[in-house]
């Protein structure tokens, strides 16, 4: 049977929809969601979150593309997420194809199929939306006619895990690539280039990288030697892509707005790109370089239109560290006095470790003390300083003082296991702070001047550490997963008190994480067999099984939990070294040096140049606005 | 302090079509009240920590029934007409919804969820392959049989367990319209709905479909009848809500035009 949009479309109502959960997640026809006549477009764009709908509709990078491809009048774009089990299920049984959203029509049909790598426990559902859309999953199997596989986000920082199933990667923001690649291929598109071709074409253009037109080459100890280009006109090392001035950038002034209920469910807006903050472990604060704020009339100018035409009542202000705008006090009160009146809440999704993050939470915060989250990431001063997180024990105990005393009653602690030179004695730190914290909200609950009405609750998140590709902690190996078990053991051991709780999350889930993260080209092997392993959303505790990418790794003749927990030497070659994020690699080996050494590296906003070598080698600089509190 | 200002009160109909009768109630009342705010229509807002828009909708419909009857009281903080009210809102609306007639109500009236008790459905059926259909005269029979019957026994799944339930007392009328060609046969019903076990048009329509519907009064059951009551296969299902409506003796009165 041959699927077409009027077909897609009444088998899902009569036969599909009825008989799955949220069949909200397959309808489209949200408000702000874009239809055009495909025929009278010359490029199509499927955006492919892999995830089901409710994560993907909150992804600000696929709100932020849609927008600017969509405002083109040669190029149609829409959207397509991974079906939930249930769906897929039904899908396969009926032989229904995946389609997007906005026509409903096959995604097969579309000239370009672009996912996005968020977290790498996804990337099954890459391959399998892949198959169900009845495209080749391995690249090399592709012919001219079928849609181009194109992967961007921070997962595209290491693509070799994905090198055999994506066509190419786009390195970096997309925001100015993403019309030059369209711009190309349409050109080409009518002067009727083959696929080969197209591909080489594409390589010229900065920030794209074709993992066909390069190789490993391997020692004979199995080491990575080189990852060498074997098309002359591929760079040796993609450089990715960055937007010079934010302020000038295009940013969505309407999204396309959910009928369910999503994760993230409200109007978002982007204030600055970029975090010099400098902890080792992140790899956003290393990838996202330099700080590039919007001006502040920029983003009250966005928040009034966004909420006008998305109607909206939540305004999120985003950004990796949202009070680290330099503005952040001045514009967060003007929108508050300008919108609070109108019923329109303004949210910050996270807040430094300082009084001046509660001070202003309290003024965004007038009414709805729901929660705070604070982040102190390592229980003692010494390790908190060997991860670079400029956070002191008396900054925390005055944030949450300040926090209980302005009424706020949960607290929430988010914390990490296994990081680099960790001891028990860091992970006892953690049960002891998180303690203090408690006892500081006991005692305010009940002084007599005390805001809070109920017994405080402090809920305490701990996450596994997970080396990432272009941070300082890259060559360190993940904690072996029966010590993370082991520390996690200990840690709710000596937390047992009343208003204290513990999460963690899965130490099987950040092995996984954690060997993709740091993968080469051999995992692609083991991402097919798990996928064909019945692998398709890890993500999901429900869909995640640990005995089966382990039988995976194996029957690709690999080890899981080397890949994951292995020290790599500092002078080995790194699966991701001709993939360039602008930050020396030089930059990274003083930082993770520093780090044994417990040395702390300032913020390069507040103090000197700290020498990561972005700025000189995207021929770029931080852009701030004000002042700012340190 | 927002100075008192004078309210008034905007009852609307509106329709829920096509894909979006996939969406749920909540998911309704998010869109309506998201639209308000696009539209700008000045809907008042409530007093206290937690301001949110003074919108009230009425019961709820279940996923995947269409609807051209889903009412909505709106408290506005001033007073426009109700065509622009509808104008306004349907530029606002995504593809589906749709505002059909709007009215300013009396500030007296009570909610719609508390006076409605009766809404009337519309079933479409289509032949399993889409031909003419052939069945109409057994529908005809069996939907006498239930409206001849003192009770019509279902079973629900509850939280509770299964638990059964008498609906035939809920259902005020059942009709069977048929249309030319190979136009679905329509199955139109009116039930009473609030105070609990409120019969559901897919409920009604599987014991018609099923035949396990009550005996005829007098009649003989044989045995076999009994035993295999004849299935009618169907292809299509549409079920579309067309009207709430207030009891008044025996007349069905819409929300537009009573409130007590």
């Amino acid at each position: 049977m041959s699927w077409n949009s009027k077909e897609i479309m009444r088998v899902l109502q009569d036969e599909l929809l009825p008989e799955v959960v949220k069949p909200q997640r397959y309808i489209g026809n949200e408000w702000g969601s874009v239809r055009k006549d495909p025929s009278r477009c010359e490029v199509s764009f499927l955006l492919a979150f892999p995830d089901i709908y409710d994560i993907g509709m909150s992804h600000l990078g696929f709100k932020i593309l849609y927008y600017i491809l969509n405002q083109r009048e040669d190029v149609c774009a829409e959207r397509t997420y991974a079906p939930w089990h249930d769906m897929e299920n039904a899908m396969r049984q009926r032989g229904m194809p995946l389609f997007s959203l906005e026509s409903h029509r096959p995604a097969r049909e579309f000239d370009f199929i672009g996912f996005t790598l968020q977290y790498e426990l996804s990337y099954p559902a890459i391959l399998n939306m892949l198959d169900l859309a009845g495209i080749p999953v391995m690249a090399a199997s592709r012919r001219d006619g079928d849609p181009f596989i194109i992967a961007g986000g921070p997962g595209a920082y290491n693509p070799e895990p994905l090198w055999a199933f994506i066509d190419f990667f786009v390195i970096g923001e997309g925001e100015e690539v993403i019309g030059e690649i369209v711009d190309l291929y349409r050109e080409l598109k009518k002067a009727g280039a083959p696929r080969s071709s197209i591909l080489g074409r594409m390589s010229r253009i900065e920030g794209i990288y074709v993992p066909s037109f390069y190789e490993p080459v391997y020692g004979p100890g199995g080491e990575l030697e080189e990852v060498r280009p074997l098309a002359s006109e591929a760079p040796r090392v993609v450089r990715k892509r960055v937007v010079k001035d934010l302020d000038r950038a295009v940013f969505p002034d309407s999204f396309v707005v959910p009928f369910m209920e999503v994760v993230h469910d409200r109007a978002m807006l982007e204030v600055f790109r970029g975090c010099t903050r400098g902890c080792r472990f992140c790899q956003a604060g290393m990838v996202y370089r330099p700080v590039r704020e919007r001006s502040p009339e920029r983003v009250k100018e966005l928040a009034s239109r966004i909420l006008k035409n998305t109607g909206y009542d939540e305004l999120s202000l985003s950004a990796l560290s949202i009070l680290d705008y330099s503005c952040a006090a001045q514009v967060l009160h003007d929108l508050v006095s300008r919108y609070g009146p109108e019923g329109i809440t303004v949210s910050l999704p996270s807040l430094r470790v300082d009084t001046f993050s509660v001070d202003l939470a309290k003024e965004v915060e007038k009414t709805r003390k729901t929660g705070l989250t604070f982040a102190p990431e390592a229980g003692t001063q010494r390790l908190r300083n060997v991860i670079n997180k400029g956070v002191r024990e008396e900054d925390l105990m005055e944030a949450v003082r300040a926090a209980f005393n302005g009424g706020w009653d949960t607290i929430k602690l988010y914390f990490m296991i296994g990081l680099p030179t960790e001891t028990t004695e860091d992970i006892l730190g953690i049960a002891r702070l998180a303690r203090a914290v408690r006892d500081a909200g006991v005692e305010i609950a009940g002084s007599k001047t005390g805001a809070l009405t109920r017994f405080p609750r402090v809920n305490v998140s701990v996450a596994s550490f997970v080396p990432k590709a272009h941070t300082p902690f890259q060559w360190c190996g993940q904690a072996p997963m029966e010590e993370l078990l082991e520390k996690q053991r200990l840690l709710k051991e000596s937390t047992k008190v009343k208003g204290l709780t513990l999460s963690w999350h899965d130490a099987g889930m950040s092995l996984v994480e954690a060997a993709i993260a740091r993968g080469d080209r051999r995992v692609a092997r083991a991402m097919r067999r798990a996928w064909e392993l019945g692998s398709r959303l890890d993500s999901w505790s429900e869909g995640f099984d640990l005995v089966r990418w382990q039988r995976a790794f194996e029957e690709s003749g690999l080890s899981l939990e080397s890949y994951a927990t292995r020290d790599i030497p500092l002078d080995q070659v790194l699966p991701w070294d001709h993939i360039s994020t602008g930050v020396s690699k030089e930059y990274l080996r003083a930082e993770f040096e520093r780090a044994m050494r417990g040395e702390v590296t300032p913020d390069c906003r507040f103090e000197r140049c700290s020498g990561c070598d972005v700025c000189f080698a995207l021929r770029t600089s931080p852009k701030l606005y004000g002042k700012g509190v340190r | 302090m927002q100075a008192r200002l004078m309210q008034v009160r905007m009852r609307a109909r509106l329709a829920k079509l096509d894909m979006a009768r996939f969406t749920s109630h909540l998911d309704f009342m998010r869109t309506i009240g998201r639209a308000t705010r696009r539209a700008g229509i000045p809907v008042a807002l409530t007093e206290g920590f937690h301001p949110h828009y003074k919108i009230a909708f009425g019961p709820a419909l279940g996923s995947g029934i269409a609807s051209i009857a889903e009412y909505a009281d709106f408290i506005l903080n001033c007073r426009i007409p109700g065509e622009e009210f509808s104008r306004r809102m349907n530029c606002a609306l995504p593809v589906g919804f749709e505002v059909l007639e709007a009215r300013e109500v009396p500030l007296t009236w009570k909610s719609i969820s508390s006076v409605v008790d009766a809404a009337s459905y519309e079933m479409g059926l289509w032949a399993p392959d889409e031909g003419p259909w052939r069945v109409v005269e057994e529908l005809r029979r069996r939907v006498k049989a239930i409206l001849e019957a003192p009770s019509l026994t279902v079973t629900r799944q509850t939280e509770k367990g299964l638990k059964e339930l008498d609906i035939r007392p809920k259902i005020l009328d059942l009709d069977v319209v048929e249309k030319d060609g190979n136009d679905p046969v329509f199955l139109s019903m009116i039930v009473t709905i609030g105070d609990g076990g409120t019969p559901r048009p897919e409920e009604v329509l599987q014991c018609i479909l099923s035949g396990r519907v009550p005996a005829l009064p007098g009649q003989v059951v044989s045995r076999a009848e009994s035993s295999d009551p004849h299935p009618i296969a169907v292809g299509r299902v549409s079920i579309t809500r067309t009207g709430l409506f207030l009891r008044k003796g025996r007349d069905l009165v819409s929300p537009m035009e009573a409130g007590e």
